[in-house]
């Protein structure tokens, strides 16, 4: 059995960063576990990009804790097994997309090798030898994912690795990082475009003015605890719900009930109303979309 | 810190700026040290009937060791501040801080190898510089049917590593400027009014008591850097401070050292945004 240590990629407790009067982000927890694609989502002015650069030692915390791959952010230890794009990618614009790879496998200490292999998974192979100045900004992201891809990383940090691409581009580039996050691979995922986060993401965390509004698996997040119970005859089905432990909100739309239930407990419910003769045609979780419990998420605090 | 001096080389290479500024370097101490100066020979000698053998000398193999010196102190050093602040200040202007910091080497290490890298580039200037002296007093010898003497081993060798010195001390300050204010335009602009404006005010514009003025000349840059240089035929300027060689070259050298490590701290400190 793993440890938490183990298990846990990266941690942050009670991080804070201030510039100034402005707090960027305000006591911080996050936790990121080993192998799922984790979105953190956010508004703009969040605190999503400060966090990433603190977890990758750009950018001292003005408080708290953080460990990344059990190591402080910024260790080298650390900073060797991560690969990450932060912001648009930032590349030498005199030198080719191939040498601005070498150059960052130099400073790496990964052989030259890898720099094709790197093009290669982003399909870039072919324009690796035109300078940079006239890549266009999708392939300037991709090349951005091919050198945090350089060192072959456990973990891959990829701040709105999408943002200026067209349609075909997002789509493009939503297919290589459901790609390159298969496997032990963790990616920390930073967006504001839900449907990217919903399409790849295991897990979210909801950051709203630098706190952590809400973190769970995606399924849970859309389920937001509302259940739909579709069963004969409705009105005893109705009192049985009403008088179960835990249930609230009742209501019957078009036939059916929606309910509120604290906790994992559907199952029992269902007992309950077998045991009442009731017959349950349904017990289903009412999916939201993200974008609806993103906005219920953020407004609340705001 | 073999693999980030290996990439601090390789961007080096592969950049125009390097090239443009030692191309300006080549340029100037040809034209200005040795071809304006032999057609000043040339025409003094026509006009006038007579040969100016001081100038003649200046001109000859003998002396291409100041020569070089010469420029190094004056326009070298300028293109070395310059140098230095492209090889930090460029990283924040296009945001490749960041891209190389999240590649795993240390600051610290990621500051002494570009240093070292810019004290390589340096050293090329200054072993470049000196083969032009050369070259073109051989070729005015040629002109002239002057016999060819050359500067001892140890003058030259020793020579060399002056010339370094004075240009890694203005690279330095330059690449520490642009460290600072995270940036290479206000870093070059500054770099230069200090090199070519403050210095020579502190020391000519500024009526000084003499023991103050002492002071302040031995402590400043260029007149170290001239003291320095004449120790290798280098001609006095104005404000020129008479100092041994030794001690002008300690300063120069304490100079580095505080360049260096304060810009190897900040970058340690800074926030990479």
């Amino acid at each position: 059995m793993e440890s938490k240590n183990q298990t846990i990629t990266i941690e942050t407790r009670a991080l804070t960063k201030r510039f100034g009067e402005t707090v960027a982000v305000a006591g911080l927890d996050l936790e990121v576990r080993r192998g799922e694609v984790y979105g953190l989502l956010g508004p703009n002015g969040a605190g999503k990009t400060t966090t990433l650069r603190m977890l990758l030692g750009l950018v001292r915390p003005t408080a708290g804790t953080a460990t990344v791959l059990g190591r402080p952010p910024g260790d080298g230890e650390g900073l060797a097994q991560l690969g990450a794009l932060v912001e648009e990618p930032a590349f030498y614009p005199y030198l080719s997309g191939r040498d601005n790879l070498r150059v960052l496998a130099r400073y790496c200490g990964v052989s030259a090798t890898r720099v094709d292999e790197a093009l290669c998974t982003v399909e870039l192979s072919d324009r690796g030898g035109s300078k940079l100045k006239s890549y266009s900004l999708g392939m300037r992201q991709r090349l951005g994912v091919a050198a945090a891809l350089l060192k072959n990383p456990q973990l891959l940090i990829l701040d709105e690795p999408t943002r200026g691409l067209d349609p075909k581009g997002m789509a493009e580039m939503r297919t290589l990082i459901r790609a390159v996050g298969r496997g032990a691979r963790t990616v920390l995922l930073c967006s504001h475009l839900l449907g990217e986060v919903e399409q790849v993401c295991d897990r979210v965390g909801v950051i709203d003015k630098g706190r952590m509004v809400r973190q769970a698996p995606v399924e849970e997040l859309r389920a937001g605890g509302r259940l739909v119970v579709e069963a004969e005859p409705l009105e005893a089905a109705e009192r049985v719900c009403r008088e179960f432990p835990g249930v609230s909100d009742v209501e019957v739309v078009g036939g059916k009930l929606e309910l509120s239930l604290d906790g994992d407990r559907a199952g029992d419910l269902n007992a309950a109303l077998q045991e009442a003769g009731v017959r349950v045609r349904e017990l289903r979780r009412l999916q939201r979309s993200l974008e609806s419990v993103f906005l219920e998420l953020t407004e609340e605090g705001g | 810190m073999r693999g980030v001096l290996r990439a601090e080389l390789l961007k080096l290479r592969k950049r125009s700026a390097p090239w443009v500024l030692l191309t300006v370097l080549v340029l100037t101490q040809a034209l200005f040290g040795y071809g304006s100066l032999y057609a000043v020979l040339q025409m003094e000698s026509e006009e006038l009937g007579y040969r100016d053998e001081q100038l003649r000398a200046h001109l000859m193999p003998s002396t291409f060791v100041g020569n070089a010196l010469g420029a190094l102190a004056g326009t070298g050093g300028a293109l070395a501040l310059i140098l230095g602040a492209l090889a930090m200040g460029s990283e924040f202007r296009w945001g490749t801080l960041k891209t190389i910091v999240t590649q795993g080497p240390s600051r610290l290490v990621l500051g002494g190898g570009k240093l070292i890298a810019l004290a390589v580039a340096l050293s090329a200037f200054t072993m470049i510089s000196f083969l032009v002296a050369f070259g073109c007093s051989m070729v005015i010898a040629a002109l002239e049917g002057m016999p060819v003497v050359l500067p001892s081993a140890g003058t030259v060798v020793a020579g060399l590593g002056a010339g370094w010195l004075l240009m890694s001390v203005w690279g330095s300050l330059g690449f520490l400027l642009a460290t600072a204010l995270r940036g290479t335009g206000l870093a070059v602009g500054l770099g230069l009014v200090y090199q070519l404006v403050i210095e020579s005010l502190l020391v000519t514009a500024v009526p000084w008591p003499v023991r103050t003025g002492e002071a302040f000349r031995a402590a400043l840059i260029g007149t170290n850097a001239g003291a320095l240089g004449r120790h290798f035929g280098v001609l006095a300027g104005h404000g020129f401070l008479d100092a041994p060689a030794v001690q002008a070259a300690a300063v120069l050298g304490a100079y580095l050292t505080v360049f260096v490590l304060l810009a190897v701290l900040l970058l340690r400190r800074c926030d990479v945004l």
